[in-house]
């Protein structure tokens, strides 16, 4: 048996979250490795309701996002909240940081948050975790399509496998 | 480019054991026709369905939330069939501390990460049913089990067909806290002026259905899966504070004893207005909240043939109506929302749900029931015969984005909207999520885009829904599947079948065709329970388009549309002219691309040995194969003198061959839809229809013929096929540009422009000061 420590920083409000109709419970990812800079540069697709919810009750952040000033408050919650939750890991190394770039609402309910990494080499193969939203929505599943000289990978994340290794088709 | 000598003589049949998966006939798949359901999809001669007639007595105590009630049951059965006993439904238990709802949950160690997350796992609310007593008419007490969300009564001798039986049921269950537990339905308290706004449904143990299908559909509620319930007609009594409004399924039958003087008047100017009316004005609804009356009231509805009833009843209800016309007679479309819900409520919502009931009329039937209700209701969507809640705040400043406003708009078209599907159109909701969530979530979005040009729908268009479709198919479910186990609710069973309707409507079917099957099938199936089976087979046999291959891929399969555009091949005729034939061969090898060192040979080197040796060349050094002889003439004559004058014609057009091979990467066939550009910059769209995939569903070649040459292919240019992947569409090739290239350019501000303007008369009030 291992035991472990786990830290208790956020409060959640209490909510049963299969109780609810009609939500829609997935994000999106499309992450490139742009050769010319060096970076992962990614655009993270989720619902506008789900991240709302989000922001008020771990951020107290209230109100709709579209009329929420986008200062350093809001970014630096959503970053940490996106840095918690969608990170690439090479092989002995920390998890890659992201940094938003934008952040855009759009009128079908989703935001996209637009990142971009610090400067690294790809390397052949990578592990990409990704459960954002999930320890909320039991149903969630989110997906990333992988993008490496024209070359698309898209891989599921669920609940119940929120890591994946993703390896890179030698050119 | 090549030139080609084509002469068509043989025709070539194949015959392949490929071809019979994508497009082999549902067979197995559906159910054998019988004389409840035919094959033609219709209600067969002998279809019955059972009844269920409430009597309810309910109150409401707004001191504890507890609701009390008690129900006269009349339940007939119509089947041929003799019943042991009687199933209903216990919704409520889905809160009960046994409930399997929390049990099968998945769960990992990462899930308690925070203090908040192990609270809520030792959360504590006594939901579920309290059944006191279940009763004969004459007060004998009657045996029964109940099984987590389902209560079976055991009758004393079987109901025959054709015969009804009477019993009483008394209850009681605390209301959830909607804010807090969440669910479909509860109260939401609002703490600034200390009043509850109550949205009731699934209060009371309502019978299951009985029928050919699936004998009683007693599956366990597990909180997904919604509802099955058989049509009756309903009597309600509603006890509650009496300073409350009450807006509930059906007509109030008690309007002198509940409403003021004033109400009613402004009800009956309602009833013919077509422009929303305040029967309860917002100041007077503040007046309310701040008195908070302990007297009470009882509310009295009565309902129709429908088959639920729910209610929503709070002091701080502002009430508004107005009179929509469908199928010669008027319907009231209303609205109840607290101050919180303006100015947002006030200005759209009754109007949308006007716009909704008519708009839904013309595409399915006309709305039978008297009346239709939003509700407003923070954060959730949720449907119910007549009325629906509906959330879609404004900020507490009274601004609200865009964001909001669509969001508003969209859910009450689509709640309201489900009193079609499936409250008339009356699916199993428990077995089938799509039957109404997607059926109605295309219907949505064709009501969407006739309130605004424009409408940016969330759910429809096909490529909406290509991030949904692509990548590992272990974890996406066919829609075909029980409504607990989908993978992906929301895009599977809301998102997915919408968009195989509208891909039908604008790319399969086409628009006449599609409407009149869809209409047909709601006309057939309105107030009664269809099946799956009975939509495709009446889509089919009021179109006569062959959709088998369509529901297979669309509906049984996880197979995802991925056309890739491989290679194009460029011909022309060969004229057989050598005058003409040896003139481009000699241009076309001039325009070849020469080899450096050729070229350089040229200057470097003064003279070859044959050029100053006259002796070097002999005969094939000396010809010129460009030169037509009079050998090339006669041949050529005798050719022209077998062509008839057609012929000739058709040789010398100039026609332009281009030979395009494309790949099925996705595993869905669909049509080849293929933009043309020419070379003259005029665009030409090619449609073939999706059988060419019948016989060869991995890779087809097929040949396309112009007067011009073509400059670019491009497949799927107006986005109707859900294409995933666009990258390899294109010839020449097109590089798509990711999601964040296109963002690069942009900038936001984070205000909403309601905030904006504000600001903006900010600066000019203080310009004019300056």
């Amino acid at each position: 048996m291992s035991k472990s420590v786990y830290l208790l920083c956020v409060l959640f409000t209490f909510f049963s979250p299969t109780l609810r109709a009609h939500d829609t419970y997935f994000s999106f990812a499309e992450v490139e490795y742009n050769d010319l800079n060096g970076r992962l540069e990614a655009t993270l697709t989720v619902s506008t309701h789900d991240l709302e919810r989000f922001l008020q009750e771990n951020e107290k952040i209230k109100g709709a996002l579209s009329s929420t000033p986008m200062d350093s408050l809001l970014v630096s919650s959503i970053s940490r909240l996106v840095n918690a939750t969608f990170y690439f890991s090479l092989p002995e190394k920390p998890p890659l940081q992201w940094e938003i770039v934008g952040i855009e609402n759009t009128l079908t309910g989703t935001t996209n948050i637009y990142l971009s990494s610090a400067v690294h080499e790809i390397t052949d193969s990578f592990m990409v975790h990704f459960d954002i939203f999930m320890e909320r929505y039991p149903e969630q599943q989110n997906k990333m399509t992988f993008i490496y000289h024209e070359n698309k990978t898209t891989r599921v994340f669920l609940k119940s496998l929120r890591s994946d290794t993703f390896k890179i088709r030698p050119l | 480019m090549n030139r080609i000598l084509i002469f068509c003589c043989t025709s070539f049949v194949f015959t392949s054991a490929f071809g019979q998966s994508k497009f082999a006939q549902l067979d197995i798949e559906l159910p054998t026709p019988n004389e409840y359901r035919t094959a033609a999809g219709a209600p067969g001669h002998n279809y019955y369905q059972q009844k269920a007639d409430y009597k309810i007595a309910i109150t409401i105590d707004d001191a504890t939330q507890k609701l009390t009630g008690e129900e006269t049951i009349t339940y007939t059965n119509n089947s041929p069939d003799q019943l042991e006993y009687l199933w209903l439904q216990l919704d409520q238990n889905l809160y009960a501390q046994n409930s399997d709802t929390k049990l099968i949950e998945v769960e990992k160690m990462e899930d308690f990460k925070s203090i908040g997350d192990v609270k809520k796992r030792f959360q504590y609310y006594d939901g579920g049913f309290k059944i006191d007593a279940i009763t004969s008419t004459s007060g004998q007490k009657m045996t029964y089990a109940i099984n987590k969300t389902m209560l079976r009564i055991d009758l004393e001798k079987p109901l025959a067909p054709n015969t009804s039986i009477t019993f009483k049921i008394k209850w009681w269950y605390n209301i959830n806290d909607r804010m807090a537990v969440g669910g479909r339905s509860g109260y939401e308290y609002f703490e600034k002026d200390e009043n509850y706004l109550y949205t009731v449904a699934h209060f009371f143990p309502r019978m299951c259905v009985y029928n050919d299908v699936e004998g009683w559909q007693n599956k366990q509620f597990l909180g997904r899966g919604e509802f099955a319930l058989p049509f009756g007609d309903y009597e309600v009594n509603i006890t509650v504070p009496s300073d409350h409004i009450v807006a509930a399924t059906g007509e109030l039958q008690n309007g002198n004893a509940v409403l003021t003087t004033e109400q009613r008047k402004r009800f009956e100017k309602a009833k013919n207005a077509d422009s929303p009316v305040l029967i309860v004005t917002q100041a007077e609804a503040e007046m309310k909240e701040k008195s908070k009356e302990k007297a009470l009231k009882t509310w009295i509805f009565k309902a129709t043939n429908v088959r639920d009833f729910a209610f929503a009843s709070s002091r701080k209800f502002i009430w508004d109506a107005q009179a929509v016309k469908v199928g010669g007679k008027n319907v009231l479309a209303m609205s109840y929302y607290p101050k919180e819900g303006n100015p947002l409520w006030e200005r759209y919502s009754t109007k949308l749900v006007a716009h909704t009931i008519k708009t839904y009329s013309k595409y399915t039937v006309d709305y039978p029931y008297p009346v239709a209700i939003s509700v407003h209701s923070k954060w959730i969507g949720m449907e119910y015969p007549m009325i629906c809640f509906n959330g879609g705040r404004p900020e507490d400043d009274g601004t609200y984005s865009q964001e909001t406003k669509y969001g508003m708009w969209g859910v009450i078209i689509h709640e309201v909207g489900h009193n079609f599907f499936p409250m008339i159109i009356n699916s199993d909701e428990r077995q089938w999520t799509w039957m109404d969530e997607g059926l109605n979530t295309f219907v949505q979005y064709l009501t969407e885009q006739e309130w605004e040009r424009g409408y940016p729908s969330r759910r429809g268009p096909a490529y909406m829904i290509a991030d949904y479709m692509r990548g590992d198919k272990k974890f996406i479910s066919p829609i075909m599947t029980n409504s607990e186990s989908i993978f992906q609710f929301g895009n599977n069973a809301y998102g997915k079948p919408a968009t195989a309707l509208n891909i039908l409507r604008e790319t399969i079917m086409g628009r006449e065709l599609f409407d009149y099957a869809f209409k047909m099938y709601c006309e057939r199936w309105a107030l009664k329970h269809p099946t799956p089976a009975d939509f495709f087979r009446t889509m089919e046999d009021a179109s006569a388009v062959d959709l088998d291959w369509f529901w297979r891929g669309w509906f049984y399969s996880t197979d995802h549309v991925d056309i890739s555009l491989d290679q194009v091949k460029w011909f022309q005729l060969n004229t057989m002219n050598p005058e003409v034939e040896k003139a481009v061969k000699q241009s076309n090898d001039l325009a070849k691309d020469h080899f450096i060192g050729d070229d350089r040979n040229k200057e470097s080197i003064q003279q070859t040995i044959n050029e100053t040796d006259p002796n070097i060349d002999d005969f094939y050094a000396k010809r010129n194969i460009y030169f037509v002889d009079a050998l090339d003439r006669k041949e050529y004559a005798e050719f022209m003198a077998k062509l008839s004058k057609e012929d000739f014609q058709l040789l010398n057009a100039n026609k332009q061959f281009y030979e395009l091979t494309f790949s099925n990467l996705g595993g869905l066939v669909m049509p080849l839809i293929i933009e043309v550009t020419f070379a003259d910059n005029t665009v030409e769209i090619m449609r073939i229809p999706a059988e060419i995939w019948r016989q060869y569903e991995d890779k087809v070649t097929k040949v396309f013929i112009f007067d011009k040459e073509v400059i670019s292919f491009r497949l799927d240019p107006n986005l109707e096929t859900a294409d995933t992947d666009f990258s390899n569409n294109s010839w020449p090739k097109r590089v798509e540009p990711t999601r964040y290239e296109l963002f690069k350019q942009k900038q936001m501000n984070g205000e909403n422009q309601m905030q904006r303007e504000k600001r903006v008369l900010d600066a000019e009030k203080e310009e004019k000061k300056n």
